[in-house]
């Protein structure tokens, strides 16, 4: 379960990265963050301790015909 | 041939008409150069037309001809493309302000490998400002116009690829797809268009927005021009470490094969998640088209699509930002509002997350090429749910409603990319109000041949794309 982000915590987040970020542009990208952290959080947990990133370049070659 | 025959070609019949001698190279450059000038004004689809150059090369070609040299498959054919593939010395605009101070220092792989099979470039295109948006809207030059109407979108983000081709002003260009941006424009604009395998084409030398994701691959008028092209530019590339080493079928030599026996999947689920009627309509009419050419369809189970979509977003967010990073810092006032607010929304990416983002891709395609792969050929699907809209009614600026529309734009072609199969958008007919729809055919990993076999006899027993726009220069 995650929580939402905080408008805040996202622009105090840009903010240390050198981004200028207004309130607004804190709340549009805490939206942002929430919706994707939530919606991935299913399929993130299914994957296996295993798994790399180096999984995809081997199946793309793996179901070639 | 007078002018208008000449511009009612496809890619490949211009080619062999010059290769015979029935054309020369300099009357179709100079056919081509006045369309695109009589229709830039409506469709704003040109940001440079290098007029003189293009004209002193395809007088060039026309030279060599007559000395017996053949340059390549493509001998004298004018192209223009998207406007950030590097031409050294030549800076790129990226659609934007950020590109135009860099001049290239070495040309992309997929344009030297068009001059080396003899296309004449005569210009760059509109596109959306560094890649990143499927509407075709630009805030720096002008947003870019349908040549189907003019007051409706293009798609995007390879705009200017879609509606040049389309309105008879070009015969093939470069596009690039890393969320949807060759297929979404290819439909609005009724053109062909194939999203290649990731790694098929070299990435050297072409802008990039999201490495893991990004592929380069033509807009063009019949699936045929789309496997000449995607011919000459693919294979392994020493500048580009993810370009694929397998060798590259003669997409042209396969393309008649025969597609009876081959299974056409059609998803139960997502892709027909509250589509348009008239869509769902003209894409079960594709089916019958394929049914009555002897293919089989069948109706497959996917995975959970949904559930992939935000690591794909992820993963394009994450990577833009850190692309655009020291621009963003330091010239933010050079970005539009709106590319500016997607692009530092990537900033907000937990590195935890991306990584997972990217341990998923794997598993996906696994699952994916499991489930669906194993029963069909190709699955068939429309690129978009809805019509094409207006440009003013998807003006959304960087507010609030942006997310929506680029996540409703790009939901059915998001999902190719997180798999990075290959995938092919091919007229597939009319809405009532006259505008294109496209259907999408999704194929096994490196498996071009097989979506453009399917394409090439769908576009041999119909005829929407030998349709060209009612636009009057």
């Amino acid at each position: 379960m995650t929580k939402p982000v905080e408008p805040e915590h996202a622009a105090a987040q840009l903010a240390s990265q050198g981004i200028a970020a207004t309130l607004e542009r804190g709340e549009e990208s805490a939206r942002f963050a929430t919706q994707v952290l939530g919606n991935s959080a299913r399929p993130f947990a299914r994957l296996g301790f295993e798994e790399e990133p180096s999984g995809y370049a081997a199946a793309l070659r793996k179901y070639a015909p | 041939m007078n002018d208008a025959a000449i511009l009612e070609l496809s890619c490949a019949e211009l080619a062999r008409a010059i290769r015979d001698r029935r054309v020369s190279a300099q009357k179709a450059m100079e056919a081509t150069l006045a369309r695109a000038q009589a229709v830039q004004p409506k469709l704003n689809a040109f940001l440079r037309l290098d007029t003189e150059l293009a004209l002193d090369a395809a007088r060039l070609a026309d030279r060599d001809l007559a000395r017996g040299y053949l340059h390549g498959p493509l001998h004298g054919v004018p192209m223009a493309h998207k406007d950030m593939y590097y031409r050294k010395g030549v800076a790129s605009s990226y659609g934007g302000k950020i590109g135009i101070t860099r001049p290239a220092p070495s040309t992309a792989t997929a344009l030297e490998r068009l001059d080396a099979a003899g296309a004449v470039q005569f210009g760059v295109l509109s596109m959306v400002e560094c890649a990143f948006g499927p509407t075709g809207h630009n805030y720096h030059y002008g947003h870019c116009r349908n040549a189907w109407d003019p007051q409706r979108i293009t798609g995007g983000s390879s705009s200017g690829s879609g509606t040049s081709v389309a309105a008879r002003a070009n015969y093939a260009a470069l596009g690039s797809d890393t969320g949807g941006s060759i297929r979404l424009p290819a439909s609005f604009c009724g053109t062909s268009g194939i999203k290649p395998t990731y790694g098929r084409v070299s990435r050297a030398g072409a802008m990039p927005l999201s490495f893991s994701m990004d592929t380069v691959g033509p807009l063009a008028r019949t699936v045929e021009d789309c496997a000449l092209v995607l011919g000459a530019i693919a294979g392994q590339d020493a500048r580009d470490p993810t370009a694929e080493a397998r060798p590259v079928p003669d997409y042209l030599a396969t393309l008649a094969r025969p597609v009876a026996g081959l299974v056409i999947g059609k998803p139960r689920q997502y892709f027909y998640d509250g589509c348009d009627a008239e869509i769902v309509s003209l894409m079960e009419a594709s089916l019958e088209t394929f049914r009555k050419l002897g293919a089989r369809v069948v109706e497959v189970d996917l995975p959970d699509v949904d559930s992939w979509n935000a690591a794909a977003t992820m993963i394009i967010s994450a990577e833009a930002a850190a692309l655009h990073g020291h621009w963003l810092r330091t010239r933010p006032q050079d970005y539009s509002a709106q590319a500016r607010a997607r692009l530092e929304l990537g900033f907000t990416i937990p590195a935890a997350a991306y990584i997972d983002s990217l341990r998923l891709r794997g598993v996906a395609l696994r699952e994916f090429a499991e489930q669906v792969f194993s029963k069909v050929d190709a699955l068939h699907a429309p690129v978009v749910s809805f019509q094409t809209p207006s440009i003013e009614e998807t003006d959304v600026g960087a507010g609030p409603k942006l997310a929506a529309l680029l996540a409703q734009v790009t939901r059915l072609t998001r999902p190719g990319n997180f798999l990075g199969v290959p995938a092919l958008s091919v007229p597939a007919g009319f809405t009532r109000a006259g505008m294109p729809v496209g259907m999408q055919l999704l194929g096994r990993p490196f498996d071009e041949a097989t979506v453009f076999a399917l394409g090439h006899a769908f576009q041999g027993a119909t005829e929407f794309h030998r349709k060209a726009p009612p636009l009057q220069a």
